[in-house]
Protein backbone atom coordinates (compact mmCIF):
# COMPACT_ATOMS: atom_id res chain seq x y z
CA UNK A 1 0.00 0.00 0.00
CA UNK A 2 1.24 3.19 -0.83
CA UNK A 3 2.09 6.73 1.05
CA UNK A 4 0.64 7.79 -2.66
CA UNK A 5 -2.60 6.02 -2.34
CA UNK A 6 -2.73 7.07 1.19
CA UNK A 7 -2.64 10.84 0.95
CA UNK A 8 -5.21 10.19 -2.01
CA UNK A 9 -8.18 8.71 0.37
CA UNK A 10 -7.47 10.91 2.89
CA UNK A 11 -8.05 13.65 0.71
CA UNK A 12 -11.20 11.71 -0.55
CA UNK A 13 -12.57 11.17 3.16
CA UNK A 14 -12.24 15.15 3.89
CA UNK A 15 -14.16 15.56 0.58
CA UNK A 16 -16.99 13.04 1.87
CA UNK A 17 -16.89 14.46 5.14
CA UNK A 18 -16.80 18.19 4.71
CA UNK A 19 -19.30 17.55 1.21
CA UNK A 20 -16.89 19.53 -0.64
CA UNK A 21 -16.75 18.97 -4.22
CA UNK A 22 -13.21 17.55 -4.77
CA UNK A 23 -13.18 14.05 -6.68
CA UNK A 24 -10.36 12.50 -8.46
CA UNK A 25 -8.75 11.18 -5.14
CA UNK A 26 -7.77 7.48 -4.50
CA UNK A 27 -9.42 5.47 -2.14
CA UNK A 28 -7.71 3.22 0.31
CA UNK A 29 -9.81 0.63 2.11
CA UNK A 30 -7.47 1.31 5.01
CA UNK A 31 -9.84 3.69 5.78
CA UNK A 32 -12.47 1.05 5.84
CA UNK A 33 -13.88 -1.77 8.45
CA UNK A 34 -14.01 -4.56 6.42
CA UNK A 35 -15.84 -6.88 8.92
CA UNK A 36 -18.49 -3.85 8.33
CA UNK A 37 -18.46 -4.62 4.33
CA UNK A 38 -19.19 -8.14 5.11
CA UNK A 39 -22.37 -7.66 8.15
CA UNK A 40 -23.64 -4.71 5.78
CA UNK A 41 -24.25 -6.96 3.04
CA UNK A 42 -25.14 -10.35 4.57
CA UNK A 43 -27.43 -8.60 7.08
CA UNK A 44 -29.03 -6.68 4.37
CA UNK A 45 -28.66 -3.52 5.80
CA UNK A 46 -28.32 0.00 3.98
CA UNK A 47 -24.53 -0.14 2.67
CA UNK A 48 -22.60 3.03 3.78
CA UNK A 49 -20.78 4.87 1.05
CA UNK A 50 -17.59 3.90 1.90
CA UNK A 51 -18.20 0.41 1.96
CA UNK A 52 -20.20 0.85 -1.38
CA UNK A 53 -17.05 2.95 -2.95
CA UNK A 54 -14.46 -0.28 -1.40
CA UNK A 55 -16.80 -2.89 -2.86
CA UNK A 56 -16.62 -1.13 -6.40
CA UNK A 57 -13.21 -0.43 -6.42
CA UNK A 58 -12.43 -4.47 -5.71
CA UNK A 59 -14.93 -4.81 -8.54
CA UNK A 60 -13.15 -2.48 -10.84
CA UNK A 61 -10.01 -4.92 -10.18
CA UNK A 62 -11.83 -8.05 -11.49
CA UNK A 63 -13.05 -6.47 -14.46
CA UNK A 64 -9.60 -4.46 -15.55
CA UNK A 65 -8.15 -8.08 -15.11
CA UNK A 66 -10.04 -9.11 -18.48
CA UNK A 67 -8.62 -5.60 -19.94
CA UNK A 68 -6.26 -3.13 -19.07
CA UNK A 69 -6.89 0.74 -19.49
CA UNK A 70 -6.31 2.13 -23.07
CA UNK A 71 -3.06 3.44 -22.97
CA UNK A 72 -3.41 7.38 -24.11
CA UNK A 73 -3.25 9.82 -20.68
CA UNK A 74 -5.07 12.60 -22.85
CA UNK A 75 -7.81 10.35 -24.00
CA UNK A 76 -8.68 9.11 -20.68
CA UNK A 77 -8.50 12.42 -19.18
CA UNK A 78 -11.21 14.01 -21.64
CA UNK A 79 -13.56 11.04 -20.77
CA UNK A 80 -13.12 11.93 -17.50
CA UNK A 81 -14.08 15.64 -18.56
CA UNK A 82 -17.33 14.91 -19.74
CA UNK A 83 -18.29 12.07 -17.51
CA UNK A 84 -17.46 13.70 -14.25
CA UNK A 85 -19.87 16.68 -15.80
CA UNK A 86 -22.66 14.10 -16.51
CA UNK A 87 -21.88 12.86 -12.82
CA UNK A 88 -22.53 16.27 -11.08
CA UNK A 89 -26.18 16.11 -12.92
CA UNK A 90 -26.85 13.16 -10.48
CA UNK A 91 -28.16 12.82 -7.56
CA UNK A 92 -24.41 11.25 -6.21
CA UNK A 93 -22.33 14.80 -7.59
CA UNK A 94 -19.83 13.93 -4.46
CA UNK A 95 -18.68 9.93 -5.11
CA UNK A 96 -15.20 9.92 -6.12
CA UNK A 97 -16.12 9.21 -9.95
CA UNK A 98 -13.53 7.73 -12.07
CA UNK A 99 -13.96 7.38 -15.72
CA UNK A 100 -11.19 5.19 -17.87
CA UNK A 101 -11.60 3.26 -21.31
CA UNK A 102 -10.59 -0.08 -21.20
CA UNK A 103 -8.21 -1.91 -24.64
CA UNK A 104 -10.86 -4.24 -25.77
CA UNK A 105 -12.56 -3.97 -29.45
CA UNK A 106 -15.48 -5.09 -28.21
CA UNK A 107 -18.39 -2.72 -27.45
CA UNK A 108 -19.65 -2.51 -24.00
CA UNK A 109 -19.45 -0.24 -21.29
CA UNK A 110 -19.95 -1.05 -17.55
CA UNK A 111 -20.17 0.74 -13.90
CA UNK A 112 -19.42 -0.70 -10.63
CA UNK A 113 -20.35 0.90 -7.62
CA UNK A 114 -19.08 3.71 -5.91
CA UNK A 115 -18.54 6.16 -8.84
CA UNK A 116 -16.41 3.55 -11.37
CA UNK A 117 -17.41 3.77 -14.97
CA UNK A 118 -15.08 1.64 -18.33
CA UNK A 119 -16.22 2.32 -21.53
CA UNK A 120 -14.63 0.17 -24.19
CA UNK A 121 -12.09 1.29 -26.97
CA UNK A 122 -14.70 -0.48 -29.22
CA UNK A 123 -17.82 1.62 -28.07
CA UNK A 124 -15.96 4.95 -28.10
CA UNK A 125 -15.07 4.06 -32.01
CA UNK A 126 -18.90 3.82 -32.33
CA UNK A 127 -19.54 7.26 -31.25
CA UNK A 128 -20.21 10.31 -33.25
CA UNK A 129 -19.87 13.15 -31.08
CA UNK A 130 -19.51 13.99 -26.99
CA UNK A 131 -23.46 13.46 -27.10
CA UNK A 132 -23.38 10.29 -27.73
CA UNK A 133 -20.30 10.00 -24.87
CA UNK A 134 -22.55 11.47 -22.91
CA UNK A 135 -25.72 9.72 -23.01
CA UNK A 136 -23.48 6.12 -22.70
CA UNK A 137 -21.80 7.99 -19.42
CA UNK A 138 -24.92 8.64 -18.22
CA UNK A 139 -26.49 5.44 -18.31
CA UNK A 140 -23.58 3.85 -16.49
CA UNK A 141 -23.85 6.58 -14.05
CA UNK A 142 -27.90 5.88 -13.61
CA UNK A 143 -26.83 2.55 -12.35
CA UNK A 144 -24.17 4.09 -9.86
CA UNK A 145 -27.04 6.25 -8.86
CA UNK A 146 -30.07 3.91 -8.26
CA UNK A 147 -26.70 0.81 -7.16
CA UNK A 148 -27.82 -1.10 -9.22
CA UNK A 149 -25.38 -3.75 -9.05
CA UNK A 150 -25.18 -3.89 -5.45
CA UNK A 151 -28.85 -4.29 -5.41
CA UNK A 152 -27.87 -7.28 -7.95
CA UNK A 153 -25.22 -8.40 -5.24
CA UNK A 154 -27.08 -8.85 -2.67
CA UNK A 155 -29.51 -11.08 -4.44
CA UNK A 156 -26.61 -13.04 -5.88
CA UNK A 157 -24.34 -15.88 -4.10
CA UNK A 158 -22.14 -13.43 -2.81
CA UNK A 159 -23.28 -13.16 0.67
CA UNK A 160 -22.86 -17.37 1.20
CA UNK A 161 -19.59 -16.67 -0.08
CA UNK A 162 -18.52 -14.21 2.90
CA UNK A 163 -16.96 -15.40 5.77
CA UNK A 164 -17.22 -14.05 9.16
CA UNK A 165 -13.64 -13.82 9.39
CA UNK A 166 -12.56 -10.19 7.47
CA UNK A 167 -12.50 -7.87 10.47
CA UNK A 168 -9.06 -6.15 10.46
CA UNK A 169 -8.96 -3.75 7.13
CA UNK A 170 -5.07 -4.77 5.69
CA UNK A 171 -3.93 -5.94 2.31
CA UNK A 172 -4.76 -9.48 2.80
CA UNK A 173 -7.92 -8.89 4.04
CA UNK A 174 -8.59 -6.91 1.10
CA UNK A 175 -7.57 -9.36 -1.22
CA UNK A 176 -9.84 -11.16 0.95
CA UNK A 177 -12.69 -9.20 -0.40
CA UNK A 178 -11.50 -8.97 -3.97
CA UNK A 179 -11.05 -13.27 -3.98
CA UNK A 180 -14.89 -13.17 -2.20
CA UNK A 181 -15.87 -11.02 -5.00
CA UNK A 182 -14.12 -12.31 -7.71
CA UNK A 183 -17.02 -15.02 -9.00
CA UNK A 184 -19.88 -12.99 -8.30
CA UNK A 185 -18.43 -10.18 -10.01
CA UNK A 186 -17.58 -12.00 -12.84
CA UNK A 187 -21.06 -13.98 -13.27
CA UNK A 188 -23.04 -10.59 -12.80
CA UNK A 189 -21.57 -9.01 -15.56
CA UNK A 190 -21.19 -11.77 -17.54
CA UNK A 191 -25.32 -12.31 -16.61
CA UNK A 192 -26.41 -9.06 -16.79
CA UNK A 193 -28.82 -6.90 -14.35
CA UNK A 194 -32.40 -6.72 -14.49
CA UNK A 195 -34.30 -5.39 -17.50
CA UNK A 196 -35.84 -2.81 -15.64
CA UNK A 197 -32.68 -1.95 -14.10
CA UNK A 198 -31.38 -1.09 -17.83
CA UNK A 199 -34.56 0.52 -18.94
CA UNK A 200 -34.70 2.35 -15.88
CA UNK A 201 -31.05 3.45 -16.51
CA UNK A 202 -31.83 4.57 -20.19
CA UNK A 203 -34.56 7.08 -19.23
CA UNK A 204 -32.37 8.94 -16.06
CA UNK A 205 -28.65 8.63 -18.79
CA UNK A 206 -30.68 10.56 -21.34
CA UNK A 207 -32.08 13.05 -18.71
CA UNK A 208 -28.39 13.26 -17.28
CA UNK A 209 -26.85 14.25 -20.52
CA UNK A 210 -30.01 16.70 -20.80
CA UNK A 211 -29.38 18.24 -17.83
CA UNK A 212 -25.65 18.61 -18.59
CA UNK A 213 -26.25 20.54 -21.26
CA UNK A 214 -25.89 17.80 -24.46
CA UNK A 215 -28.40 17.28 -27.47
CA UNK A 216 -30.95 14.77 -25.48
CA UNK A 217 -30.83 12.43 -28.49
CA UNK A 218 -26.88 11.19 -27.64
CA UNK A 219 -28.06 7.87 -26.15
CA UNK A 220 -31.10 7.27 -28.57
CA UNK A 221 -28.82 8.03 -31.41
CA UNK A 222 -25.62 5.04 -29.76
CA UNK A 223 -28.94 2.76 -29.66
CA UNK A 224 -30.00 3.23 -32.99
CA UNK A 225 -26.21 2.49 -34.47
CA UNK A 226 -26.10 -0.18 -32.07
CA UNK A 227 -29.74 -1.63 -33.74
CA UNK A 228 -28.54 -1.90 -37.36
CA UNK A 229 -25.24 -3.69 -36.41
CA UNK A 230 -25.22 -7.49 -37.22
CA UNK A 231 -26.60 -9.26 -33.89
CA UNK A 232 -24.27 -12.08 -34.43
CA UNK A 233 -21.03 -10.14 -34.43
CA UNK A 234 -18.87 -11.15 -31.73
CA UNK A 235 -17.76 -7.52 -30.97
CA UNK A 236 -21.17 -7.38 -29.66
CA UNK A 237 -21.81 -10.93 -28.08
CA UNK A 238 -21.74 -9.63 -24.07
CA UNK A 239 -23.57 -6.61 -24.71
CA UNK A 240 -26.56 -8.51 -26.50
CA UNK A 241 -26.51 -11.01 -23.45
CA UNK A 242 -26.28 -8.40 -20.75
CA UNK A 243 -28.65 -6.35 -22.50
CA UNK A 244 -32.02 -6.17 -23.89
CA UNK A 245 -31.56 -5.58 -27.60
CA UNK A 246 -31.04 -2.23 -28.89
CA UNK A 247 -34.51 -2.18 -30.87
CA UNK A 248 -36.30 -2.71 -27.83
CA UNK A 249 -34.84 -0.20 -25.56
CA UNK A 250 -35.51 2.37 -28.57
CA UNK A 251 -39.16 1.38 -28.35
CA UNK A 252 -39.22 1.50 -24.54
CA UNK A 253 -37.29 5.27 -24.45
CA UNK A 254 -39.82 6.45 -27.18
CA UNK A 255 -42.34 7.72 -25.44
CA UNK A 256 -40.75 9.65 -22.78
CA UNK A 257 -38.41 11.47 -25.06
CA UNK A 258 -41.57 13.06 -26.32
CA UNK A 259 -40.67 15.52 -23.14
CA UNK A 260 -37.87 16.37 -25.00
CA UNK A 261 -38.09 17.17 -27.89
CA UNK A 262 -38.29 20.91 -27.88
CA UNK A 263 -34.44 20.88 -26.48
CA UNK A 264 -31.91 22.36 -28.58
CA UNK A 265 -28.82 21.91 -27.37
CA UNK A 266 -24.98 20.67 -29.10
CA UNK A 267 -23.52 17.33 -29.49
CA UNK A 268 -19.87 18.59 -29.67
CA UNK A 269 -18.94 16.50 -32.81
CA UNK A 270 -15.94 18.32 -33.82
CA UNK A 271 -14.08 18.40 -30.00
CA UNK A 272 -15.24 14.50 -29.43
CA UNK A 273 -13.59 13.88 -33.29
CA UNK A 274 -9.94 15.68 -32.54
CA UNK A 275 -9.64 13.64 -29.37
CA UNK A 276 -10.65 10.38 -30.39
CA UNK A 277 -9.26 10.60 -34.50
CA UNK A 278 -5.82 8.86 -33.37
CA UNK A 279 -7.92 6.12 -31.87
CA UNK A 280 -9.35 5.58 -35.53
CA UNK A 281 -5.42 6.26 -36.65
CA UNK A 282 -3.83 3.71 -34.03
CA UNK A 283 -6.06 0.90 -35.66
CA UNK A 284 -6.01 1.59 -39.65
CA UNK B 1 -4.29 31.37 -31.04
CA UNK B 2 -7.02 32.30 -28.43
CA UNK B 3 -9.15 34.21 -31.08
CA UNK B 4 -9.13 30.89 -33.45
CA UNK B 5 -9.29 28.44 -30.39
CA UNK B 6 -12.86 30.88 -29.02
CA UNK B 7 -14.03 30.74 -32.75
CA UNK B 8 -13.72 26.76 -33.19
CA UNK B 9 -14.62 26.13 -29.44
CA UNK B 10 -17.76 28.24 -31.18
CA UNK B 11 -18.23 25.88 -33.94
CA UNK B 12 -17.94 22.93 -32.12
CA UNK B 13 -21.11 23.91 -30.07
CA UNK B 14 -23.57 24.12 -33.11
CA UNK B 15 -26.16 22.03 -33.11
CA UNK B 16 -27.58 19.89 -36.54
CA UNK B 17 -24.14 18.16 -37.41
CA UNK B 18 -25.36 15.73 -39.53
CA UNK B 19 -24.86 12.11 -37.40
CA UNK B 20 -26.03 9.00 -40.17
CA UNK B 21 -24.94 11.00 -43.17
CA UNK B 22 -25.80 9.03 -46.01
CA UNK B 23 -26.81 5.97 -43.76
CA UNK B 24 -29.72 3.79 -45.37
CA UNK B 25 -33.12 2.97 -43.03
CA UNK B 26 -36.33 2.50 -43.29
CA UNK B 27 -39.35 4.21 -41.37
CA UNK B 28 -41.06 2.20 -38.52
CA UNK B 29 -44.74 2.98 -39.52
CA UNK B 30 -47.20 5.44 -41.28
CA UNK B 31 -45.94 9.17 -40.73
CA UNK B 32 -46.06 12.31 -42.55
CA UNK B 33 -42.83 13.56 -44.05
CA UNK B 34 -42.50 17.13 -42.72
CA UNK B 35 -41.14 20.61 -44.51
CA UNK B 36 -39.46 21.27 -41.37
CA UNK B 37 -37.84 19.95 -37.69
CA UNK B 38 -41.29 20.86 -36.15
CA UNK B 39 -44.46 19.25 -34.58
CA UNK B 40 -46.77 22.06 -36.94
CA UNK B 41 -44.63 21.72 -39.62
CA UNK B 42 -46.52 21.11 -43.01
CA UNK B 43 -46.92 17.74 -44.60
CA UNK B 44 -45.57 17.21 -47.57
CA UNK B 45 -46.65 13.17 -48.30
CA UNK B 46 -46.95 10.28 -46.27
CA UNK B 47 -44.78 7.50 -45.76
CA UNK B 48 -45.78 4.21 -44.88
CA UNK B 49 -44.73 1.70 -42.59
CA UNK B 50 -41.15 -0.02 -43.65
CA UNK B 51 -40.28 2.36 -46.17
CA UNK B 52 -36.71 2.79 -47.27
CA UNK B 53 -35.13 5.92 -46.65
CA UNK B 54 -31.97 7.44 -46.89
CA UNK B 55 -31.15 10.11 -43.55
CA UNK B 56 -29.35 12.77 -44.49
CA UNK B 57 -28.72 14.69 -41.02
CA UNK B 58 -30.48 14.86 -38.18
CA UNK B 59 -31.47 17.97 -35.88
CA UNK B 60 -32.40 17.75 -32.37
CA UNK B 61 -35.33 14.79 -32.35
CA UNK B 62 -35.34 15.05 -36.20
CA UNK B 63 -34.14 13.21 -39.06
CA UNK B 64 -33.67 15.06 -42.29
CA UNK B 65 -34.45 12.49 -44.81
CA UNK B 66 -34.73 11.58 -48.63
CA UNK B 67 -37.05 9.07 -49.55
CA UNK B 68 -37.73 8.55 -53.28
CA UNK B 69 -37.38 11.54 -54.89
CA UNK B 70 -38.51 14.15 -52.29
CA UNK B 71 -37.06 15.15 -48.35
CA UNK B 72 -38.04 16.30 -45.58
CA UNK B 73 -38.34 15.64 -41.75
CA UNK B 74 -39.59 13.01 -39.48
CA UNK B 75 -38.94 12.14 -35.88
CA UNK B 76 -35.91 10.80 -35.59
CA UNK B 77 -37.54 7.92 -33.27
CA UNK B 78 -39.48 6.46 -36.23
CA UNK B 79 -36.59 5.83 -38.19
CA UNK B 80 -34.56 2.65 -37.51
CA UNK B 81 -30.78 1.91 -39.85
CA UNK B 82 -30.48 -0.79 -42.21
CA UNK B 83 -28.68 -3.76 -40.86
CA UNK B 84 -25.09 -2.95 -42.70
CA UNK B 85 -22.31 -5.09 -43.11
CA UNK B 86 -20.43 -1.75 -44.14
CA UNK B 87 -20.72 -0.84 -40.59
CA UNK B 88 -19.12 -4.33 -39.41
CA UNK B 89 -17.65 -3.94 -35.99
CA UNK B 90 -14.81 -6.25 -36.75
CA UNK B 91 -13.20 -4.13 -39.58
CA UNK B 92 -11.37 -1.63 -37.34
CA UNK B 93 -10.57 -4.10 -34.78
CA UNK B 94 -9.31 -6.46 -37.22
CA UNK B 95 -6.69 -3.84 -37.83
CA UNK B 96 -4.90 -3.55 -34.47
CA UNK B 97 -1.63 -1.32 -34.38
CA UNK B 98 0.87 -4.45 -33.08
CA UNK B 99 -1.25 -7.77 -34.61
CA UNK B 100 -1.70 -9.31 -31.76
CA UNK B 101 -5.69 -9.64 -32.87
CA UNK B 102 -8.94 -9.23 -31.44
CA UNK B 103 -8.18 -6.92 -27.95
CA UNK B 104 -11.65 -8.42 -26.34
CA UNK B 105 -13.60 -8.05 -23.54
CA UNK B 106 -15.83 -11.43 -24.24
CA UNK B 107 -17.61 -13.74 -21.55
CA UNK B 108 -14.45 -16.15 -21.85
CA UNK B 109 -12.25 -13.19 -20.94
CA UNK B 110 -14.02 -11.80 -18.81
CA UNK B 111 -14.44 -15.57 -16.52
CA UNK B 112 -10.86 -16.13 -16.89
CA UNK B 113 -8.96 -12.86 -15.98
CA UNK B 114 -7.26 -12.41 -12.38
CA UNK B 115 -7.72 -9.31 -11.06
CA UNK B 116 -5.28 -6.19 -11.95
CA UNK B 117 -4.82 -4.00 -8.58
CA UNK B 118 -2.33 -2.01 -10.42
CA UNK B 119 -4.86 -1.04 -13.49
CA UNK B 120 -7.22 -0.29 -10.47
CA UNK B 121 -4.53 2.34 -8.89
CA UNK B 122 -4.14 3.46 -12.71
CA UNK B 123 -7.91 4.11 -12.95
CA UNK B 124 -7.82 6.32 -9.34
CA UNK B 125 -5.37 8.52 -10.74
CA UNK B 126 -7.00 9.30 -13.80
CA UNK B 127 -9.65 11.59 -12.08
CA UNK B 128 -10.33 15.36 -12.82
CA UNK B 129 -11.38 17.82 -10.03
CA UNK B 130 -14.88 19.50 -10.37
CA UNK B 131 -13.59 22.58 -11.45
CA UNK B 132 -12.02 20.70 -15.00
CA UNK B 133 -15.18 19.48 -15.08
CA UNK B 134 -17.09 23.01 -15.17
CA UNK B 135 -14.14 24.74 -17.30
CA UNK B 136 -14.56 21.95 -19.27
CA UNK B 137 -18.10 22.27 -19.74
CA UNK B 138 -18.31 25.98 -20.25
CA UNK B 139 -15.46 26.04 -22.64
CA UNK B 140 -18.16 24.14 -24.86
CA UNK B 141 -20.87 26.56 -24.33
CA UNK B 142 -22.44 23.50 -21.93
CA UNK B 143 -25.63 25.19 -20.30
CA UNK B 144 -26.76 23.15 -17.58
CA UNK B 145 -30.48 22.66 -17.36
CA UNK B 146 -32.88 21.77 -15.07
CA UNK B 147 -34.89 18.44 -16.38
CA UNK B 148 -36.72 16.14 -14.44
CA UNK B 149 -36.55 12.60 -14.98
CA UNK B 150 -38.95 11.21 -17.55
CA UNK B 151 -41.49 8.61 -16.70
CA UNK B 152 -42.02 4.98 -17.58
CA UNK B 153 -44.36 5.29 -20.19
CA UNK B 154 -45.70 2.36 -22.60
CA UNK B 155 -46.65 2.12 -26.09
CA UNK B 156 -49.84 2.64 -26.92
CA UNK B 157 -51.55 0.86 -29.56
CA UNK B 158 -52.24 3.29 -32.66
CA UNK B 159 -56.02 3.21 -32.40
CA UNK B 160 -55.81 2.18 -28.11
CA UNK B 161 -56.27 -1.19 -26.82
CA UNK B 162 -58.99 -3.45 -28.25
CA UNK B 163 -61.72 -4.44 -25.38
CA UNK B 164 -61.14 -8.07 -26.35
CA UNK B 165 -57.24 -7.17 -25.20
CA UNK B 166 -58.93 -6.72 -21.60
CA UNK B 167 -60.69 -9.85 -21.51
CA UNK B 168 -58.06 -11.80 -22.54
Amino acid sequence: MSALRLAGAAGLIAAIVLGGCKSGGGFDLKNVDLGNVVKSVGNLREVQEPEEIHIGQSMTEILLGARPLYDDAELQHYVNEVGLWVAQQSERPNLPWHFGINDSDHINAFATPGGYIIITKGMMMQLRNEAELAGVLGHEVAHVNQKHHLKALRKSAFVSLLGEGVTAATDSKHAELVKSLTGPTKELYARGLDKSDEFEADRMGVVLATRAGYDPYGLPAVLTTLASADPKDNFLTLLYKTHPLPQVRLDKLAPGLTTLDSIKAPQNAARFQQYTKRLHVATK
Amino acid sequence: MMRSRIVLLFLLAMPAIAAHAGDAGYVLKAVDLLDRPAADAKPLSKLVKQQPVEIIGRNGSWAHIRAGAGSGWIRMIDVRLNPSPARKIAVAAAKSPTNSGIRGFSEEELLVGAPNQAESERLQRVGVSVRDAVNFARAANLRPRKQDYIEMREYMPEGGFSESFFDE
